[in-house]
């Protein structure tokens, strides 16, 4: 624990010292990772042949290693910087604190005790001021000295969990159940050996991985939901902490912060209102509720998290649903009612089966629908860079959700909303799913001409857009018009072919219309309402879990491995 | 100068220049190290403070770490350089059987 004495001598500038060369280090790192995989690529144009494949594999596990690294140790600085600014807020308040009571009789101890001096009751009426006076700057150490700690604690968790893989931990590595940290599966191996380690690892191993390093061990896919849950549970809990102390911390800074912490700020709110969500809806576990699995969690930039409504290691079905634009930990909370709403639906189709309904919000999705931000043309969702980056994460997802499932073979479906749609549809495309059906709501295209592009059997690819949905005109206002004036919808939409189409060669699905598209009312001038003007609604957009709806009542119909009751 | 043949092909001179390309990134990796002293600039101050030694603990498992790296690199461009080697001496030593053979002084 930190203590006053500590605070007064504390020196927050070698932490931004180090920060800076941690930063140079980590881009050498990437530097020379970059230039062994450009050794690896001229190696393999001028030979072929056995040997030369296994050297080329050798280059890329190369830099593999060293693109690890860079991210790993790319993290450091953040957590340098935040917490020299934390404690050198809480120093700045007990230099205050002492500065300001220097010229009364009110003393501080080198231990930060505040006590009045003999000179303080010269006059008896102003005692009870110097007490107040006292009792408030004790106040004002302690709680410095607590944040101090706090930032100090967190900070050394952050450290300790971005030490190389290869490297032991500062604390309590050996000792029965310890594991070498080398030994634990880097992000993005492959589930089954993933699973396989776990599994052969003793209880106490296990215990100690999820006592001593959650954070390694929660965003594992191929490790069962509730060893994940646990582990994550733990993760969201201490950055909660974090989040909170670096809020307060800016918050207390005022007018003083510059325009990156003011946005930092933001980012911090906004991740602080998800974990609200997660766990107002963690601790919701009364009659009629999926007990719930914290499956994902990280607050690296806007945030991810992958909650799933029901265990899916023990589920009949499972059904992972992919949001769209705008998604980010900040905006988990519909989702989770969504995935609620999509168990209820699915228990109703069969009473008989159980379903996990997962919110997988694991990717970094388009913030904006059309960015007009100069300097981030094309950053938005007519842009597929978020749908590509996605598809390794999703479809590890899926095999270890195959890996981790007990008993018999469980019907999975993955639906994406939205953005979310052209997500799943570029995963399927390019890395094919392990499901038994796809499902797209309110989509602005999957990545391809026609379902049978998707890998699966075209039967199973699922898809429904309401007839008020403004998706289906793309971003073309002659679209609208036509609309307006009856026309089809558009068939080639910003990201492929409308799958809501027959001429997809999917299945189409009914959803309820939707709030209207436009609604005229009549306005001025003056008391003449006599000029028609539109008001335009993307309303039904989002309207596809509605209760009672048609969507809602055919998509728990199809996550059930049944074919839509309502048109 | 190549080898080829039905199961490999082989451009000595550039996969010979590529291994000694990778000489460049261990030393760039060596300079890196050399001029990390800051990454322990938190040594001796803020005492109290459990993050200094888990940052020193991180300081030093990534100097190590770079080591490391910085030894497979070292060793994959000695073993390109091996095998650019092998396949020089085996195509060498190929011809030097057949000039025997055409010579008469065997068979």
């Amino acid at each position: 624990m930190v203590t006053f004495a500590d605070l007064r001598q504390a020196q927050p500038e070698a932490y931004r010292t180090a920060a800076r060369a941690w930063t140079s280090l980590s881009e050498v790192i990437g530097t020379q990772g970059g230039a062994v995989t450009s050794r690896g690529g001229e190696l393999t144009a001028a030979w072929t042949g056995a040997a030369a494949d296994v050297a080329g594999g050798h280059f890329t596990v190369l830099a593999d290693e060293f693109g690890a690294g860079t991210e790993r140790a790319g993290r450091i600085p953040a957590v340098l910087d935040t917490h020299a600014s934390a404690v050198a807020a809480a120093k700045a308040t007990v230099d205050l604190v002492v500065a300001v009571l220097t010229p009364t009789p009110v003393r501080v101890s080198e231990s930060g005790a505040v006590s009045l001096s003999p000179a303080a009751y010269a006059v008896p009426a102003m005692v009870p001021m110097w007490q107040a006076l006292a009792t408030q700057a004790q106040t004002m150490i302690n709680t410095a000295v607590q944040q101090a700690t706090a930032a100090d604690t967190a900070a050394t968790g952050q450290l300790n969990g971005l030490l190389p893989v290869a490297a032991p931990a500062a604390g309590p590595t050996t000792g029965a159940g310890s594991v070498p940290l080398s030994q634990i599966p880097a992000h993005g191996t492959d589930p089954r050996a993933v699973n396989d380690w776990w599994t052969g690892l003793s209880d106490e191993q296990r215990t100690w991985l999820l006592e001593n390093h959650p954070e390694l061990v929660g965003n594992l896919d191929g490790i069962p939901a509730v060893d994940r849950d646990a582990a994550n549970r733990s993760v969201l809990a201490s950055e909660q902490d974090r989040l909170e102390s670096r809020r307060d911390e800016l918050q207390g800074m005022g007018d003083d912060r510059s325009d990156d912490q003011d946005d930092e700020l933001d980012n911090i709110n906004d991740q602080l209102t998800g974990i609200a969500a997660i766990n107002d809806r963690l601790a919701d576990t009364g009659p009629g509720k999926q007990q719930p699995f914290l499956l994902g969690f990280d607050t690296e930039g806007r945030g991810q998290a992958i909650v799933a409504m029901g265990n899916p290691d023990t589920a009949d079905n499972i059904v992972t649903y992919v949001p769209g634009t705008t998604t980010r930990l900040g905006s988990i909370g519909g989702d989770l009612g969504r995935a609620d709403m999509m168990v209820d639906s699915a228990r109703a189709a069969d009473p008989s089966e159980s379903t996990s309904a997962i919110v997988w919000v694991g990717y970094d999705a388009p913030q904006d629908i059309i960015n007009t931000d100069l300097g981030h043309l094309g950053d938005d969702a007519t842009s597929d860079q978020y749908a590509e980056a996605a598809r390794d994460d999703l479809d590890r997802f899926q095999d270890g959700l195959r890996v981790t499932n007990e008993g018999d073979r469980s019907h999975n479906t993955v639906l994406g909303h939205s953005y979310g749609s052209t997500v799943v549809g570029y995963t399927a495309r390019d890395n094919g799913l392990d499901v038994d059906g796809l499902i797209f709501v309110g989509s602005p295209g999957v990545g391809v001409d026609n379902a049978s592009q998707l890998g699966i059997d075209p039967g199973h690819v699922w898809s429904s857009t309401a007839s008020n949905d403004p998706i289906q005109y793309g971003y073309d206002f002659g679209d609208l018009v036509q609309a307006g004036i009856g026309l089809d919808p558009q068939v080639d939409l910003v990201h492929g072919a409308n799958p809501s189409t027959a001429g997809f060669g999917g299945q189409v699905f009914a959803s309820d219309p939707g709030d209207p598209l436009v609604r005229w009312t009549w306005e001025g001038p003056g008391p003449f309402n006599v000029v028609p003007v539109p008001h335009f609604s993307a309303n039904a957009h989002s309207q596809y879990w509605d209760p009672g709806s048609a969507s809602l009542e055919n998509m728990g119909q199809i996550i059930t491995g049944n074919r839509p009751t309502r048109n | 100068m190549s080898g080829d043949s039905a199961f490999f092909t082989i451009e000595y001179d550039q996969v010979g220049r590529v291994a000694g390309q990778l000489t460049e990134v261990t030393d760039a990796l060596a300079d890196a190290k050399a001029n990390a002293a800051d990454l322990q600039a938190v040594s001796g101050s803020n005492p109290g403070f459990t993050t200094v030694d888990a940052a020193l603990a991180c300081a030093q498992g990534w100097l190590d770490e770079v080591d490391r790296l910085s030894g497979r690199v070292d060793a994959a461009r000695t073993h390109v350089t091996e095998s650019v080697t092998t396949y020089q001496d085996t195509d060498a030593a190929a011809e030097g059987w057949f000039r025997t053979l055409d010579s008469g002084m065997e068979g």
